[in-house]
This record gives C-alpha cells, sequence and structure tokens, in this order.
C-alpha cells in the first residue's frame, strides 16, 4: 500500500479543434496541487497552443493560488493574441469567481460548444 | 476549544480543510458554508504557509460561542525560534509572487466570513481571526 501524500489533482489534455486545445482538470486545486496544474497548462502555451478551453467540471475546490495560475495564463496567451475559456457549473466554484471579480475576466460556459464559440468568435 | 496543528507545509492544508468540513457537519452547517469555512480557513493557512516560510506550524483554534463560530489562524514566521527564513521558505515566496494570489486570499476571507481581523502580535505571531454567524440559512 502506498502511502505517499496523496497529490489529488489530474489533468488531461487534448485537441478539439487545429487551433484550439481542452485541458480538463479534475480534484482540489489548492496550495499543494496549483503548480502541478500550472505546469500543465503552462506546457500547452510553450508547444504553442494559445486558444485555450479549461473545463473545471471536475474541480470540487478552487483557492487563491489556483485562480492565480489561471490569471497568469491568460496573462500569456494574451501575449500571442490568444485567450482562455472556461467551463463550470459547480455555484460554490463560479461563487469564487464572482466574488474575485474574475468572472469579468474569464469567459464561463456551460459547455464545449459555448466555450468554443467564444474562443472561435 | 478545538485546536488543529499542522506543519507549515501546503500538503497540509487539505488536512485542515478536512477537519473544518468534519466540524461544520457537526455543527448542522448548511452545505454552503460549510464549503465558505473551508476556501476562508484554507486560505488563512496557505497565507501563514507561503508568508510565515516552513520553519513552523500553523495552528486553527475553533470555538463556538451561541451563534457564533470563531476561529483563529495562527503562525509564527520562521518558526517559534526565528532564525532567518531557511531556503525552502524562499522557495516557497517566490511560487507565491509567480502564481499571483496577492491580496485575493484576503478578499475571500472577507467576502466569505462575517467578521475578520489580521494582526501581528509581539514576537511576530500572527494572527487572523474570523468569525462566522451560524444558522442564517434557511431562516
Amino acid at each position: 500500500m502506498e502511502r505517499g501524500l496523496n497529490m489529488d489533482i489530474k489533468l488531461t489534455t487534448r485537441e478539439l479543434k487545429p487551433d484550439i486545445h481542452l485541458a480538463e482538470v479534475n480534484g482540489e486545486i489548492d496550495v499543494y496541487t496549483s503548480p502541478k496544474v500550472k505546469e500543465a497548462i503552462v506546457g500547452l502555451i510553450e508547444k504553442g497552443h494559445y486558444n485555450l478551453i479549461i473545463s473545471l467540471e471536475g474541480v470540487r475546490y478552487i483557492d487563491s493560488t489556483g485562480l492565480g495560475v489561471l490569471i497568469g495564463a491568460l496573462k500569456k496567451v494574451r501575449e500571442h493574441n490568444g485567450g482562455i475559456s472556461l467551463i463550470c457549473t459547480n455555484p460554490q466554484i463560479k461563487k469564487i469567481f464572482n466574488i474575485t471579480g474574475l468572472v469579468k475576466i474569464f469567459g464561463i460556459f456551460k459547455n464545449e460548444e459555448e466555450a468554443i464559440k467564444n474562443l472561435a468568435g | 476549544m478545538f485546536l488543529i496543528k499542522i506543519p507549515s507545509r501546503p500538503e497540509f492544508v487539505g488536512v485542515v480543510r478536512l477537519v473544518i468540513a468534519g466540524l461544520a457537519t457537526r455543527l448542522n452547517c448548511h452545505q454552503e458554508e460549510i464549503e465558505d469555512l473551508k476556501v476562508a480557513v484554507a486560505e488563512a493557512c496557505n497565507n501563514a504557509i507561503l508568508e510565515g516560510g516552513a520553519l513552523g506550524e500553523v495552528l486553527v483554534e475553533c470555538e463556538v460561542e451561541e451563534n457564533k463560530l470563531f476561529i483563529e489562524v495562527i503562525d509564527y514566521p520562521g518558526g517559534m525560534h526565528r532564525q532567518g527564513l531557511n531556503r525552502r521558505s524562499k522557495v516557497l515566496c517566490k511560487e507565491r509572487k509567480q502564481l499571483e494570489c496577492d491580496e485575493t486570499w484576503l478578499l475571500l476571507i472577507r467576502a466569505l466570513m462575517d467578521e475578520v481581523e489580521y494582526r501581528i502580535e509581539r514576537g511576530e505571531r500572527r494572527c487572523l481571526t474570523m468569525i462566522k454567524y451560524l444558522g442564517r440559512h434557511g431562516v
């Protein structure tokens, strides 16, 4: 039985369209796991993927360090005229975006179709 | 009085969240209140760990008085026997800067809790006191 500390985060990526990539995050984005999320998202950007959809549908918890990762990623893709759309329907996660005002900075959508439409538009 | 003590390291903030959720459930808090408490207490712990360094411990004290839940998050920057920041704490501060989360943590706490006070006490003990009024949901 493994007794190491459990890093409760998983991130998978796939191409939705030639110029749009999806990153699906599952787990809790907190002070411990956010460096891992940052590494994965920055990895995508460094490969030249500047239009990203980040799905937070599998995220049970996010804190200010997680928000910081998303803001940092948004700044990076905007330097290349790219953008980030978020998929999120969890009311508690959306509440965090509302409190911090980030709901006005990120596009937050219910599903992939809406998120793609926003990036394409 | 309910006391949680964790090493000043990021991997233990999740443990505090679990304990706070358990306590709030025992106090019959509404699910939204439980989630708010988890975020607020974890943000206070994050700050204690990221600003304080990895030498010490973070204490979380909880107390219920009438319809109020008092939570204090206390830390000693550099540990109780301060000898300057060690390498680990410098790394954490750098990470925090990179993560660009400065001040967002306090904004969240103020929004989610009913009363908040942050003070640095003699001996550089830092203490964040939060109060949540209980039983507001469903009234």
